[in-house]
């Protein structure tokens, strides 16, 4: 049976790494999916997540155990994410030409016949270009905010653990949020 | 000492947090839409039609581009930077609240100094638009929208 | 704008989507969503809006990026030895951290809570227009118009820059 997190996180308060490298496996996805939605950048999204954990682990004796270990890590991956997008303040990014190719033929497969009709590749990848432009418009806080509602599916209650802010500031920044999305996405939507 | 030091530092942090609770600034949302009009061709990007239709009775432009739109969350007498694609700036600051009106203060700065800088109200989730600044071969617009939530 | 005609039922919009409303508030809800076009407009956008983001925003990184990062992350913590000594902490170090933290704070408690009370000195004019009441304009460079469009009655602050100033 697999270890609780709170299990490997005593274990890696031994010293134990391997206890350490599990949760890393178990969280390092999900923590670099959530650093992706706030900075839109992978190489970034790379050195958050690898700066998170680093300050995790050099932090967790203040990991309280009543609260769960990933709203926890969340909270450093969205500061170390927002530090990160402060430095950088740059302009879209540019993506190898190779993973380039990998996202966008991953996003395509998904779609059954979608090959088949050019005209669906071209609104496809319009369409992720709208959705790339609208979340470059968003400050970090609505980024991180709609990041861990909409992709990590986090309620509330644990996005305000993780960001460190009110319930009622969770909720109005969604809205506003998606409120912001909707503007670039009026084309898309299905009636 | 020290122990006695830190309770009172502590009663006062709880106080000041209780109170603090009870009178929280509450967060003013700001989005900029900055629009490119100009005479070079004819197009009116579809997102802002509203505005154009109205900025249309006064003003002889035939192209009206959406260049970016900006969104920023901030708190009263919190000032919000929007940097603007002629190398200007514009800040925006939140005054007061009252009665379902937003006081904000609105300044354009170019780099030798600011072109505007006004003191208005404005209805909570209203618009205004700021317009005239050059850019290209045209004018730069600016609609900004100010909204709060209780 | 939008503000004054909105259904009095949008802002629970958002948590009715994420499933964040009570049973009673839920059911309530429903119910409104099922005969206000308006809301069951917003439901469907809200709705749509999350499964956008969701297909296209979720990247995922290989296996081999994975490694890289915790091989990254490895070497960083046995070279600073923090595998060896994180049980070790020193709870002085903590203490004199506090220490430095509860003086920051005592600080900031006495700027903080003279500016508590402050309140802006502004005081009620008779508001001209639904939308916008223009308290003072100037400029350094520049002559600036004010404007009402005929149609929605937004206001418009036309600045006229001199040749010098752009």
């Amino acid at each position: 049976m697999a270890e609780t997190d709170a299990v490997l996180v005593e274990k890696s308060l031994e010293g134990d790494n391997e206890s350490f490298k599990l949760l890393f496996e178990r969280y390092g996805k999900r923590a670099y999916a959530v650093s992706y939605g706030i900075l839109q950048n992978s190489e970034d999204a790379k050195d958050a997540i690898q700066n998170s954990f680093i300050r995790a682990f050099r932090s967790l004796h203040r990991f309280r155990k009543a609260s769960s270990f990933y709203t926890w890590l969340y909270r450093i991956v969205v500061n170390a994410s927002i530090d990160l997008s402060r430095k950088r303040r740059r302009t879209p990014e540019t993506i190898p030409f190779e993973e380039g190719i990998q996202n966008s033929s991953t996003r395509l497969s998904s779609e059954k016949g979608s090959f088949a009709d050019p005209s669906n590749i071209c609104r496809q990848t319009e369409l992720s270009d709208t959705i790339q432009k609208a979340m470059e418009g968003l400050s970090v806080e609505h980024k991180a905010v709609i990041t861990l509602r909409e992709i990590e599916g986090l309620s509330y209650a644990e996005i305000s653990q993780s960001l460190e802010c009110s319930i009622g500031t969770v909720m109005s920044r969604l809205y506003y949020a998606r409120k912001h999305m909707k503007t670039y996405l009026e084309d898309y939507y299905k009636s | 000492m020290k122990i006695l030091f830190v309770i009172i530092i502590s009663s006062i942090v709880f106080l000041h947090t209780f109170i603090a609770s009870a009178q929280r600034s509450p967060a003013v949302f700001i989005k900029v839409d900055v629009i490119y009009a100009s005479n070079e061709r004819a197009f009116i990007d579809k997102k802002i039609s509203r505005i154009v239709n109205d900025l249309k009775s006064l003003f002889a432009y035939s192209n009206y581009e959406l260049i970016d739109i900006h969104s920023l969350e901030t708190k009263y007498h919190q000032t919000g930077q929007i940097p603007l694609p002629n190398a200007s700036k514009l800040q925006i600051v939140p005054l007061a609240e009252q009665a379902g009106y937003i006081l904000l203060n609105v300044l354009v700065n170019r780099s030798n100094g600011y072109i505007m800088n006004t003191n208005f109200r404005i209805i909570n989730g209203g618009t205004i638009l700021v317009g005239g600044p050059r850019y290209k071969k045209g004018v730069l617009v600016f609609a900004i929208t100010v909204e709060t939530m209780r | 704008m939008e503000s004054s005609s909105r259904c009095k039922y949008y802002k629970l919009v958002g948590p009715f989507v994420d499933n964040e409303l009570s049973d009673s508030q839920k059911q309530d809800m429903a119910l409104h969503v099922e005969n206000c076009a308006e809301c069951f407009n917003e439901v469907n956008k809200a709705q749509q809006t999350g499964l956008l983001i969701r297909e296209n925003l979720i990247v995922e990184p290989t296996n081999d990026a994975m490694r890289e990062i915790w091989e990254n992350i490895h070497t960083e913590l046995t070279n600073s030895h923090n595998f060896k000594t994180q049980q070790k902490r020193s709870v002085l170090k903590h203490f004199n951290k506090a220490k430095f933290w509860i003086s920051a704070a005592a600080a900031l408690i006495v700027i903080s809570v003279g500016t508590l009370f402050y309140s802006f000195p502004y005081k009620t004019g008779n508001l001209q227009s639904n939308h916008c009441f223009v308290e003072s304009i100037d400029s350094a460079s520049a002559s600036i118009m004010v404007f009402e469009t005929p149609k929605n009655k937004m206001t418009v602050f036309w600045i006229f820059e001199n040749e010098s100033s752009s």
